[in-house]
């Protein structure tokens, strides 16, 4: 049984504009152990999509479809059975480290807090386990330096300081929400080292989000690709990275630099997203994509099934030949 | 005069009509601004008016019809000393806005002048003026300001100047606040390139890009300065009798409770003016610091 | 101990801004009463110029004005503020804090319960405001805050009088009676109300803020309850910008306490304040203003203490 069941997931913002589409029938599932990608660009509703799963979106929000976890039904369900599960099963991290800690507590009154909610300990037991967790995360010193204040840690010090206080209950999932984009580069390789390390340790299961195909290639076993909040091709790292189906994907990767081709000029995808405020009917890639077509531009799209976890939704038919699946095996219209 | 255009267009000098115009049309859409400050143009205008057009005195007793109740007549009755208190209203209005107009251009002569040259020296010059200005802040205003008219009594306009020239504070803040932010601006740091002496660059690009700061602020100096000097009259300071202002009205209500026009209309003069500002603030707010 | 030594060197520094603003302040005021032209003696009744020659020698207004500060300067540093120059025979001292009910002790008695009731209430209402928000009762603290701080004291204070004491006559209209509740009502209401909105809206709009920010969605992250989110996480950093307003509010309130007194006709420093203005006892207004200062900048140097321990990255 996956870890995670997302089915038809919608999430919607009302706005003094109109209603913001932010994810848009997204299904999707993650394995046990599995480490899996979720690339697009910003506006994607890659962030929107498992923020609904912690139920952290803002007031504005609704969400529709449903959200398993274990087994259980996160959607609509209230604030108290949803903090039996998140920080503890079900753990998240955030993209900036600089603001993300509360700046008015140390960090090990951060931590304990955790561990004496989920699990009852004492906080003597608390924070000896908390200084465990920090040398973990390759914290120096952990044990002087679990009295100070976020302030006192620069940026890749306090974002492993959320990794650790993300795994102190050893969660079954755990999100990790564009975990590098606001660190230096250097930095960011450590950070995804020690993620993978704990995801082989833990033996648990991450969502990376990233925009970042150079992260996603280190990091991930299997990748969702979104564009203006739906999924638009999902497959393993090697079907994505080596024969990408969706025209989407294709343009993605090739805007990656390449060290062993020279190029001229780095592909860049023309136009920009569209507005979440108003869809365009058909395929909501239509405006970007260089194989459009009039059946694009109106009715469902086409979202096609080559087994294994591997589909993309797209109107162009594929054959797949190289003996993963035979051609298309079943056509499912979703909208 | 075409190349200094064209720098100004390549660094981005703001364009000062856009700004304006577009600051207009926010204010102009918010209804309760506007209204506000249409209520406020109106008063100061029957303030002009009333004490000429009407047929009566502001400072002549008529012992014969003291206490009248508001009739047609005398539209808001009379005082003990009979007299008109539709014209006393008004003249008092008067008054108090000569106060505040005088002492907000004051504050802001002031104001702007400390502050941008502040933000703009920087340094020690800077840390050693707002030095000064945080003594000043030391002192709670309403004491400096009845020291000032225990001080300076005999000319009312020269005791208002005298506390507007220690009501610049706030103002000389904010507007060091924001040169210090417009000092990293690309067109103020071309111009530093370019050798422009730093009082032209002070006058020249610094305060007129100060302008919308200014106006909020400016807006707010007045009912400020309005509730200065009714609080004033209060301690029986500031404007003398036969003439009188909205404070010395509300005062003089206050002490003849049974008169009850006495205390209400000028209160509620008072009331309405110190409300539209508040509202206009509001409304300058929005339009001109869109924060 | 090392909390100690970091919070005494906080300290220190505080108070090596505070004396010299506290001596400029002197140093200014004094300046401005004695580079006014004449004397205080001046104006009234002719006196023979023997009889003035004794008043100023006898208030030392005879020496040069920098020896008159210096001395002024040390009775101050006796907590001595001096003879009062109309008042014959009377200190200032003894004006300010008589014997009986009345000068600064009235002026306190006013502030202290207007804060008592200022700063909790405001808080309180504003974190309730911030919580529900666009309820109807978050849209009634943002008007109150709209109408009291554009309406003063003096307007709103003779009204309340006209409506509960000439109308209804629940109240006396005025005087401090023997301070009882029935004559400290009013005053103190309008007193509270003229701070308490402000305090709410501030309250208000930083427990907003608070709640939108990151650390807070950590927190709901981790599974904390509501409660332990608002009163472990959340209540500190929304304190912070109300403890900010404390000190300028304090000065606030003194200043309208006695302005509160002027409308009720309490006989607190207001009174004693109006009578040196109108006597033109300079050495009366002097004294007060210097008092006042030296409470707001005493009470600023409080509110920096409460920062230090609301704020940690005040401690480097």
């Amino acid at each position: 049984m996956p870890i995670l069941e997302v089915k038809n997931l919608n999430v919607s913002f009302k706005t003094i504009d109109g209603v913001v589409q932010a994810v848009n029938n997204v299904s999707f599932n993650v394995e046990h152990g599995e480490v899996l990608g979720i690339v697009g660009e910003s506006g994607s509703g890659k962030s929107q999509s498992v923020l609904a799963i912690m139920g952290l979106l803002a007031s504005n929000a609704t969400v529709t479809g449903s959200i398993k976890f274990l087994g259980q039904e996160l959607v609509g369900v209230n604030t108290k059975a949803l903090n039996k599960v998140r920080g503890n099963k079900l753990s998240i991290i955030f993209q900036d480290p600089m603001t993300s800690l509360n700046p008015y507590l140390t960090i090990k009154s951060q931590m304990t807090e955790v561990l004496m909610l989920h699990k009852g300990m004492s906080k003597h037991d608390a924070v000896i386990e908390s200084i465990r967790m920090l040398d973990f995360v390759g914290i120096p010193e952990a044990k002087e330096r679990i009295g100070l204040y976020p302030h006192e840690f620069s940026g890749g010090m306090r974002q492993r300081v959320m990794i650790a206080m993300a795994l102190l209950c050893r969660p079954e999932l755990l999100i990790a929400d564009e975990p590098t984009t606001a660190l230096d580069v250097t930095v960011q390789a450590q950070i995804l080292k020690i993620l993978r390390d704990l995801q082989t340790e833990f033996k648990m299961s991450i969502i990376l989000i990233t925009h970042d195909m150079g992260v996603v290639a280190n990091a991930c076993d299997r990748v969702n690709v979104m564009y203006a909040g739906q999924l638009m091709e999902s497959g393993s790292l090697d079907n994505i990275f080596y024969e990408p189906q969706h025209p989407y994907t294709q343009a993605l990767l090739a805007s990656i630099p390449s060290l062993e081709h020279e190029v001229e000029r780095l592909a860049t995808i023309p136009g920009e997203p569209p507005n979440l405020l108003a869809l365009p009917d058909g395929c909501v890639f239509q405006g970007r994509c260089h194989k459009v077509h009039q059946e694009c531009k109106g009715g469902d799209v086409v979202v096609q099934d080559f087994g294994a976890g591997r589909f993309m939704k797209c109107n162009l038919m594929q054959n797949l030949t190289n003996g993963i699946n035979q051609g298309i095996t079943s056509n499912v219209v979703v909208n | 005069m075409v190349f200094s255009k064209r720098i100004k267009e390549t660094l981005g000098v703001p364009k000062a009509k856009g700004f304006w115009q577009n600051a207009f049309r926010r204010f102009s859409h918010n209804k309760l601004a506007m209204v506000s400050l249409i209520i406020i143009l109106l008063l100061a205008l029957l303030c002009v008016i009333v004490p000429m057009l009407s047929q009566y005195s502001y400072s002549q007793p008529d012992f014969t019809g003291s206490l009248q109740t508001p009739n047609l007549k005398h539209l808001f009755g009379t005082d003990g000393l009979g007299r008109d208190l539709y014209v006393r209203s008004f003249i008092g209005g008067r008054i108090t806005f000569e106060i505040a107009f005088a002492a907000t251009v004051v504050v802001l002569l002031i104001g702007v002048l400390y502050g941008s040259i502040a933000g703009f020296m920087g340094g020690k010059i800077d840390s050693l003026m707002m030095r000064f200005v945080d003594v000043l802040y030391g002192v709670p205003f309403l004491f400096f300001s009845i020291l000032l008219l225990t001080l300076f009594g005999q000319s009312l306009m020269l005791s208002f100047v005298a506390i507007a020239a220690i009501s610049w504070l706030d103002m000389s803040r904010v507007v060091r606040g924001q040169t210090l932010s417009l000092k990293q601006k690309e067109f103020v740091e071309a111009a530093v390139i370019a050798g422009v002496g730093k009082w032209k660059i002070i006058i020249r690009h610094i305060i007129p890009n100060l302008m919308g700061v200014v106006v909020v602020y400016a807006a707010l100096v007045v009912p400020n300065m309005i509730v200065l000097s009714a609080v004033l009259s209060f301690f029986g300071l500031g404007v003398m009798e036969p003439m009188t202002s909205w404070g010395l009205l509300i005062s003089d209500g206050s002490q003849n409770m049974d008169s009850w026009w006495l205390l209400l209309f000028p209160a509620m003069l008072m009331t309405i003016t110190l409300l539209a500002f508040a509202f206009v603030v509001n409304g300058l707010r929005d339009a001109l610091d869109p924060r | 101990m090392d909390e100690y030594r970091q919070m005494m060197k906080f300290l220190i520094r505080r108070l090596l801004v505070a004396i010299p603003t506290m001596f400029c302040i002197v140093l200014l005021v004094f300046s401005l009463v004695h580079a006014t032209p004449g004397n205080p003696f001046q104006g009234e009744k002719a006196l023979s110029p023997e009889v003035m020659k004794q008043l100023l020698h006898q208030y030392r207004l005879d020496l040069p004005v920098w020896q008159q500060f210096y001395l002024y300067i040390v009775d101050l540093l006796h907590g001595n503020f001096g003879p009062s120059y109309k008042f014959i025979g009377q200190s200032i001292n003894g004006l300010i804090f008589p014997d009986y009910m009345g000068g600064f002790w009235v002026t306190m008695r006013l502030a202290i319960y207007a804060m008592i009731f200022t700063v909790p209430l405001g808080i309180l209402f504003g974190c309730y405001a911030g919580l529900y928000r666009n309820t109807w009762f978050d849209r009634l603290v943002v008007m109150l805050n709209m109408f009291f701080s554009a309406v003063p004291t003096i307007v709103t204070g003779p009204l309340a009088v006209f409506l509960f004491a000439v109308i209804l006559h629940l109240l006396p209209a005025s005087g401090w009676g023997d301070g009882d509740f029935k004559h400290l009502f009013l005053p103190v209401t309008i007193l509270t109300l003229a701070y308490m909105p402000t305090v709410a809206f501030v309250t208000r709009g930083s427990i907003i803020d608070v709640l939108n920010s990151n650390f807070i969605r950590t927190a709901r992250a981790k599974g904390l309850p509501t409660r332990a989110i608002i009163f472990k996480h959340a209540i500190r950093p929304t304190l912070i910008p109300v403890v900010s307003l404390l000190g300028p509010m304090f000065a606030g309130v003194l200043v309208g306490a006695i302005v509160t007194e002027q409308v009720f006709a309490l006989p607190g420093l207001g009174i004693l304040t109006t009578n040196g203005a109108t006597n033109r006892d300079y050495n009366l207004v002097l004294g007060i203003t210097i008092f006042g200062s030296f409470l707001t900048i005493a009470f600023n140097f409080f509110v920096d203490i409460l920062y230090f321990f609301l704020d940690p990255k005040i401690k480097q």
